[in-house]
């Protein structure tokens, strides 16, 4: 199990984390946990860029929790440190932007 | 307990809570070694609707090292899977169960068995990283489970049901997942009532009651859910032999278990089911017995849970300088002078050492050995060279047997009377011929005698707490009669 910071904030394959939240749709559970449907870090295709500007908004998630859920938490928030699993891997990044995305939904739910 | 709940986490996770881990060669087919993993600490026997059973969001794992490593080179791998075959009653079992796969067998399970050979394998599936496929690595699969010892009604010729539920795999392996009667014996009420220790309480310190036999606290019904192993000797030992020299450099094998659950769980709220995801994590351990639960402290027991007997160096602090030693003067006024001194020179204690962490090497004990190398690691270590015994002694080595604890563990060694002797000082003087122990510390025992082993095929081992025989830990108690009227 990799557990490694990656220095940097250097992006890892199939890892997209700053679609994570935008394609969310910004539901979050507990403060900064996310849960997306597996197979979500993929988005980075021309769709989820064009997706990507889009700001986050409150949906009603349909079905069941998907088998393999990609998860992130917030690790470090001042360090902008984000751990992501996804399926028998876990992986933590230093990624501002995503932590950042990630705090602002989780701070949302709050007010 | 041995390992029943010793931790704070894992003693809210019964399913995945390793009890006792047990390793032997087999008295009745001494070409193999029969290794034993229980779990669910203190099942009660009147546990419907929903009795007992494994996890099937568990991996449970038997470890064995045989290259003097300290890190596992072969493990066996199960996996449960749940059936119900009618859905529509809230029944365990719709009738009488006359078979495993009787149809009245309502709630049911199964399960895999996998051989993994080599550290890479063992730990694409013990902690995930790799979720590549183990095809060809199965070496059982859709094996029954027997039920639940339910009562005569239900279950009204149990040992016939558990009986069929010893699988024979290839290679001469045997296996058994399933309730057995919990094996183990102690005056656990005494023990943790700050040690004051049956029939010896005129001499503690603080003891309210007068002197009594010691009280054997699971005697009287609860259960556990084992998985037993029987393998050739072979087909674990580093060259594939079968050793016959006891103090020959690869005769001795480490043995430890595990059950790992995924890091990630997601709980199922009223509109949606929940879901588990990430790699796998080791929750719960067992080598020997005791070891988390008394030489590890209240901050560091669910750490050791996590980690592995290559790790151990970490925690041998509390095998160096065990607390209940340092205790035992103190709650026993005058009764261990020599023992008090000992632990006053702070001298650590390399006889623990030797017996829990490297295992015993040449020259401590005569004719007798079971070092597993300079790493530090909590494992029962089976030297398999010795022989089962013709008349064992519920003490081990400590009674001149050394086909018992701590050369591995038989079902009906007294570990707890083993291991209080040696937090005495016993042990000591193997390794400083100058030490002589105290007097008091050849007699402390638990209290409790050990439990009789049934007849062979007599029908009669019902009411027994061991078999003479595989799984070898005797028919669960039934919940109709238990508690008894």
């Amino acid at each position: 199990m990799s557990s490694a910071l990656d220095a940097g904030g250097a992006e890892r394959k199939g890892s997209d984390r700053r679609t994570f939240l935008r394609t969310s749709g910004g539901v979050a559970t507990g403060i900064a946990v996310t849960v997306l449907p597996s197979g979500i870090v993929a988005l980075a295709s021309p769709a989820a860029a064009a997706a990507k500007e889009a700001p986050a908004r409150l949906v009603d998630p349909q079905g069941d929790v998907p088998a393999e859920p990609v998860m992130a938490y917030v690790h470090d928030a001042d360090k902008g440190v984000v751990t992501v699993i996804a399926g028998t891997s876990e992986r933590t990044y230093h990624d501002p932007g995503l932590v950042k995305r990630l705090l602002d939904a989780a701070n949302s739910q709050r007010d | 307990m041995s390992s029943h709940r010793e931790a704070p986490e894992i003693s809210q996770d019964p399913v995945a809570d390793n009890t006792d881990t047990y390793a032997f060669v087999s008295p009745d087919r001494p070409d193999t070694v029969t290794i034993i993993s229980n779990y669910i600490p203190l099942e009660a026997a009147a546990a419907g609707p929903n009795f007992y059973e494994f996890g099937e969001d568990v991996r449970y794992f038997i470890y064995l090292s045989n290259d003097g490593s300290g890190e596992a080179n072969l493990a066996y791998e199960f996996t449960f899977t749940t059936h119900v075959l009618n859905g529509k009653t809230f029944l365990y079992n719709t009738g009488p169960i006359s078979s495993i796969s009787d149809p009245h067998f309502n709630r049911r399970q199964t399960y895999s068995v996998s051989l993994l050979k080599g550290a890479d394998e063992i730990a694409q599936r013990s902690n995930g990283v790799n979720p590549k496929p183990l095809a060809g690595k199965i070496i059982g699969n859709n094996l029954a489970c027997p039920p639940c010892n339910i009562g005569p009604s239900s279950t009204p010729n149990y040992p016939a049901l558990a009986a069929e539920a010893v699988h024979s795999l290839r290679g001469g392996v045997k296996v058994f997942a399933g309730q057995r009667n919990d094996g183990f014996f102690a005056d656990l009420g005494a023990i943790f009532d700050l040690a004051d220790l049956r029939p010896f309480q005129t001499l503690h310190l603080n003891s309210m009651v007068a002197a009594a036999s010691g009280i054997d606290t699971l005697k009287s019904g609860t259960n556990v859910h084992t998985i037993a192993l029987q393998i050739p000797i072979s087909e674990i030992t580093r060259d594939g032999s079968v050793p016959k020299d006891v103090m020959g450099k690869h005769s001795t094998i480490g043995i430890w278990a595990g059950a790992n659950r995924r890091k990630m769980k997601i709980r199922a709220d009223a509109s949606r089911k929940g879901s588990e995801g990430g790699p796998w994590v080791q929750v719960s351990r067992l080598g020997n017995p005791l070891f988390n639960e008394v030489l590890v402290t209240q901050t560091r027991k669910d750490e050791w849970n996590r980690t592995y007997p290559s790790d151990d160096k970490n925690f041998a602090d509390g095998v160096l300088h065990p607390e209940l030693s340092n205790l035992l003067p103190a709650l026993y006024p005058n009764t261990f002078p020599n023992l008090a001194k000992l632990n006053a020179a702070k001298t650590p204690r390399a006889d623990l050492e030797a017996i829990l962490l490297t295992g015993l090497p040449s020259g401590v004990v005569p004719g007798f050995q079971n070092n597993t190398g300079k790493t530090l690691g909590d494992m029962l270590r089976l030297n398999v060279a010795v022989p089962p015994s013709a008349n064992p002694s519920p003490l081990g080595l400590l009674g001149d047997d050394a086909a018992g604890f701590p050369n591995g563990r038989r079902v009906t060694d007294d570990v707890v009377t083993i291991e209080l002797r040696a937090l005495a000082g016993v042990t000591y003087a193997l390794v400083d011929k100058s030490f002589t122990p105290d007097a008091a510390a050849m007699k402390v025992t638990q209290g409790v005698d050990e439990p009789a082993t049934g007849p062979p095929g007599s029908g009669a081992e019902g009411a027994a707490r061991f078999l003479s025989y595989f799984p070898y830990l005797g028919t669960p108690h039934d919940g109709f009669d238990t508690p008894p009227a």
